[in-house]
């Protein structure tokens, strides 16, 4: 089986299994060593405690032996209380100390002699010299008695096999101790190697194991987490080398890529949905703003029309008037009419009296004019004599001068005439002048009568014109008076309408006043997904899809 | 609106008018001679003599629009101007021929002799006789002003401008500018006579 391919906890297991196992090797070993350890511990505090028993055996042997010895010196019955208390004491340690040995049978046999002693040694010099003693104070014996009863020393030779026996016992158990204590020590430094070895093998086993475990999967995790760095940065390129393991690594590895061909999808479907956004939220925002301005507009458009419709009912109710106005109107013209007819053929008639009166002035005015032209030739006559008449002075005066003296009368004569004949020019001259205007003024007044009678004809046609008009102007003016009628009653519904137009303008106020405070709201409505879009671009785009 | 015609007043300014005309032509034989004889008795006294030695008896006339003269005792007559026939072949300054009372007068037109540049309007309707030595010759002329006495004193030596031909016939200049001409020269020019 491919070790890459075992499932994490299973490398886990077997790394972890074989540490423990040598652990546990090395735990059974040390537990077992530590048992023997306690149990050679224990035997030694058995063994303590024997000796520590025997050592309080001695004691209250001693505790007797040194009461015994106090009474016997004193006599006092205070001395016989260590006495007391050491045969009891004897006899607790000594039960102890048998039972604590009951395994060993050669402690027991040693202990059954101790017993014997002991009891001799009481019964036979302890109790003894007690009653000895008190045979002394009840003066039953003497002290002398007693003292060299003392002195013979029984009872130290007693103790003396109490203390070897005691000796014995504590020596056996001291052997045991030591021998104990040597299997011990080997079984320390036993333990001691076998740890040792058993530790630095452990180490080894972890370490590589560890290595190992660490290889095969967090190097993968690092590649990893170094992957899914780079995702939170937006680095969508990273590829994950295919490793082809069916581990837990494997399969994340594999889940990794998944996840990135889909993150680079949904990046990708995101770049286009962020895209839609934005321009829609732009477009959507423009129209918005449009519409907010359409409706700031309409509001304005609105508020002028409901003026206006105030305005065109004023006016309706002033054509109502004029209406009214009109038909009274029409009929006083209806009279007038009939008058101005009357008067337009008097008129013409007129007309044509003055024409008639016109022509007979050109006449008149026309004889004049040839009456003037025949003066104007009497005049170019009398111009001529003159001339010839001056011409003559002229000659006479130089007839008179040739003359000589007689000549000089003559020629003032001649003077006089030329000076006559200059008059007489000078007056045709001046006729000639009058002549002129007079002439022109025939022409104007002629030229005027012809005007005159074309006025009259233009007259008499406009007079007739007029008549005519006059007579369609009734017509019209009843026309009029019938409109005005009609007008009137128009205006009636129009004043309604005007009515039905102001509520609705009112309605329609409101609705566009609603209607811009709604706008403004989408206006920021659409500014926000607008920026929002903006932003949602700026993370999108923030991802890299291709380095 | 034209105005309202006084028609009384016209009527009165033509009465007026007509007892006026009807006045004037009936004046009474007695008034005609009245008026005669104040003229008869202004007329039949004496004139003042002039002194001869200082004044000049001279004609004055218009020649397109420049006052000219010349001493009666050149001037035969005056009279109108009337069949010039032109002569073909002659001097320009000889306008033609005129036929006064049977007799044929060579016309002269002084613009021409001048040498003045034709312009200006001109009537040219009078001629002036000229005799003296034994020639005649008609001056053209526009209109004839009149016999008067010319003091000498006021003619004054040709002025420097006027030279060559004008200075020949020039007898003076007067301080209005009247150009008085010598009619003897005129008449003894040999250029100015035509054989005819």
């Amino acid at each position: 089986m491919n070790f890459i391919n075992m499932k994490i906890g299973t490398k886990l297991a077997f790394g972890f299994g074989s540490v423990l196992t040598i652990f546990l090797l090395v735990i059974v070993m040390s537990y077992k060593n530590f048992t023997q350890f306690k149990e050679s511990d224990a035997w030694n505090i058995h063994t303590y405690q024997v000796i520590l028993n025997a050592e309080n055996i001695l004691m209250s042997l001693i505790n007797i032996e040194t009461g015994q010895r106090g009474f016997v010196i004193s006599g006092k019955d205070i001395f016989l209380e260590p006495v007391n208390m050491g045969k009891v004491d004897f006899d607790n340690h000594y039960a102890k100390i048998k039972a604590l040995t009951s395994d060993n049978p050669k402690q027991q046999e040693r202990l059954v002699k101790l017993q014997e002693v002991k009891n001799r040694l009481i019964n036979e010099t302890i109790e003894t010299l007690i009653e000895a003693r008190r045979n002394v104070a009840n003066n039953q014996k003497t002290m002398d008695k007693v003292l060299a009863e003392f002195s013979e020393a029984k009872g130290k030779a007693l103790m003396d096999e109490l203390r070897r026996i005691l000796d014995d016992i504590k020596g056996d158990e001291e052997r045991l101790l030591v021998i104990r204590t040597n299997s011990m020590e080997n079984l320390k430094s036993q333990t001691d190697i076998s740890m040792t070895i058993g530790g630095v093998i452990g180490v080894f086993v972890s370490i590589f194991l560890a290595l190992f475990i660490i290889r095969s999967v967090t190097r993968p995790i690092l590649e990893i987490i170094n992957v899914a760095n780079r995702l939170a940065e937006g680095d969508l390129t990273m590829r994950i080398d295919v490793a082809n393991r069916t581990d837990e690594i494997g399969v994340l590895q594999q889940a990794f890529r998944i996840m990135i061909g889909k993150l680079r999808e949904l990046n990708r479907d995101l770049r286009e949905g962020v895209e839609v956004i934005a321009s829609s939220s732009t477009e959507i925002l423009a129209t918005v703003s449009q519409v907010a301005t359409g409706a700031a507009e309409t509001a304005t458009a609105v508020s002028e029309t409901s003026t206006t419709a105030e305005e065109v009912k004023q006016t309706a109710h002033l054509s109502h008037q004029k209406a009214k106005n009109v038909q009274d109107s029409a009929q006083k013209t209806a009279v007038v009419s009939a008058t101005g007819h009357q008067a337009v053929a008097k008129t013409i008639e007129g007309m044509h009296h003055i024409r008639e009166q016109m022509e007979s002035i050109a006449e008149s005015v026309v004889r004049l004019s040839e009456q003037g032209q025949a003066i104007s030739e009497i005049i170019a006559t009398v111009n001529d004599l003159a001339e010839q008449s001056n011409l003559l002075a002229v000659n006479a005066a130089l007839e008179a001068s040739r003359a000589g003296e007689y000549g000089k009368e003559f020629a003032v004569v001649a003077q006089e005439v030329k000076s006559l004949a200059e008059q007489s020019r000078q007056a045709t001259a001046q006729v000639r002048v009058i002549l002129m205007e007079v002439q022109k003024a025939t022409s104007a007044a002629v030229m005027a009568t012809e005007q005159g009678t074309k006025v009259v004809a233009a007259g008499v046609k406009q007079a007739t014109e007029a008549g005519d008009s006059i007579q369609a102007l009734a017509g019209s003016i009843n026309e009029a008076a019938q409109a005005a009628t009609q007008i009137a009653a128009s205006n009636q519904q129009q004043l309604v309408g005007m009515d039905q137009i102001a509520l609705a303008i009112a309605n329609i106020r409101q609705a566009t006043g609603q209607n811009l405070a709604g706008t403004q709201q989408l206006k920021a409505s659409a500014q926000s997904l607008q920026s929002f879009g903006e932003r949602l671009k700026g993370l999108v785009e923030r991802q890299r899809l291709e380095n | 609106m034209t105005k309202n015609i006084d028609w009384e007043a016209i009527h009165h300014r033509l009465a007026t008018v007509t007892a006026k005309i009807s006045g004037h032509l009936d004046q009474s034989p007695d008034e005609v001679r009245r008026i005669l004889e104040v003229r008869a008795r202004k007329m039949a006294q004496a004139p003042a003599k002039p002194d001869e030695s200082k004044h000049l008896e001279i004609l004055g006339f218009v020649l397109a629009g420049e006052t000219y003269a010349i001493e009666t005792r050149y001037v035969r007559e005056v009279c109108r101007l009337k069949d010039l026939t032109a002569l073909p072949g002659t001097p320009p300054f000889l306008a033609g021929v005129m036929n006064l009372r049977g007799q044929i007068l060579a016309i002269i037109d002084l613009r021409k002799v001048f040498e003045f540049p034709d312009r200006g309007l001109t009537e040219l309707n009078r001629v002036i006789v000229l005799r003296g030595n034994g020639n005649e010759l008609g001056l053209l002329a526009d209109t004839i002003e009149g016999v008067r006495l010319l003091a000498t004193a006021a003619l004054q030596d040709c002025l420097p401008t006027l030279t060559g031909v004008r200075e020949k016939f020039l007898k003076g200049v007067t301080g209005r500018m009247l150009v008085v001409l010598d009619g003897g020269r005129l008449l003894e020019d040999p250029s100015l006579k035509v054989n005819g």
